[in-house]
């Protein structure tokens, strides 16, 4: 086993190394941030809405709203929330359970 | 003296071809020498696991979205179109220099530390930038000259394209 990892890694490159060592939950981090920062992108795009609008809305820099945008910004729950209501849609949803209640 | 600097695929993904600059002599790429650099250095290894997942998703699910890159200041100082194609990868202080050239073309370049407020006073990425800054001008020479082309994710007839740095 160890052999044939050690033959795969030979083949890789130095970033493909670094993407097959990353822990799976870095992985969902950085996919769950970026599709919530692709997410804003969409929104204001759909509304005609600039980085500016929004930064003026939240009362912050527009440095601060393109670090978000970004996706490799870990961005609040609270500050998702506040965007949210800026913007007037959704950016998370969760899934609802499908675990039956015994009446 | 000057080198001689040409064009390779680096990564490919569904939606996003990233390539990479080479010097004329060099076994490895810039990229290369970029993630090579950092990958042993414990105390950026959570960094540069960032920038590899995020590099591979933009790639295969949304594509180079100019809000996912970040804007170099110190290259406002240069004109557009230059200004606007060189941006910048960022996990904490660890940068990544590329050029954005559409959603499904970046050239992705060297990087370093960034240790102070400026580039100019960061001497691990002084010299990436100044790089990025020079490739900049010719890419966009070559643009408008049209010996690069881009179709899709592909830059055409790769071979043909030298740059002198």
């Amino acid at each position: 086993m160890n052999s044939t990892k050690s033959n795969l890694s030979i083949n890789m490159n130095a970033f493909e190394r670094i993407l097959a060592r990353t822990p799976e939950t870095t992985k969902r981090k950085v996919e769950k941030n970026l599709a919530i920062a692709n997410r804003i992108i969409e929104i204001l795009r759909g509304q005609g809405k600039t980085q500016r609008d929004l930064a003026r809305a939240m009362g912050k820099s527009e440095s601060e709203i393109s670090k978000w945008l970004t996706g490799l910004h870990n961005l609040e729950l609270q500050t998702i929330y506040k965007i949210e209501a800026v913007l007037g849609e959704d950016i998370i949803e969760v899934k609802e359970s499908k675990v039956k209640v015994l009446s | 003296m000057n080198k001689f600097v040409t064009l390779s695929l680096y990564q490919t993904y569904n939606k996003v071809n990233f390539y990479t600059f080479q010097f004329e002599g060099d076994t490895l790429t810039e990229t290369e020498k970029f993630f090579t650099k950092f990958e042993e250095e414990e105390r950026f290894s959570e960094d540069l696991n960032n920038m590899a997942v995020w590099l591979s998703i933009i790639g295969q699910r949304y594509s180079a979205k100019k809000e996912f890159f970040r804007h170099e200041g110190a290259a406002s100082a240069l004109p557009p179109p230059n200004s606007k194609m060189i941006k910048e990868v960022i996990v904490n202080d660890l940068r990544l220099y590329c050029l954005r050239i559409s959603d499904k073309v970046v050239i992705l370049a060297n990087g370093g530390i960034k240790s102070s407020q400026t580039v100019q006073g960061s001497p691990d990425l002084m010299p990436h930038f100044r790089f990025v800054n020079v490739m900049s001008k010719q890419v966009d020479e070559f643009i408008k000259d049209g010996t690069f082309k881009v179709e899709g994710k592909n830059i055409l007839e790769l071979d043909k394209i030298e740059f002198i740095y």
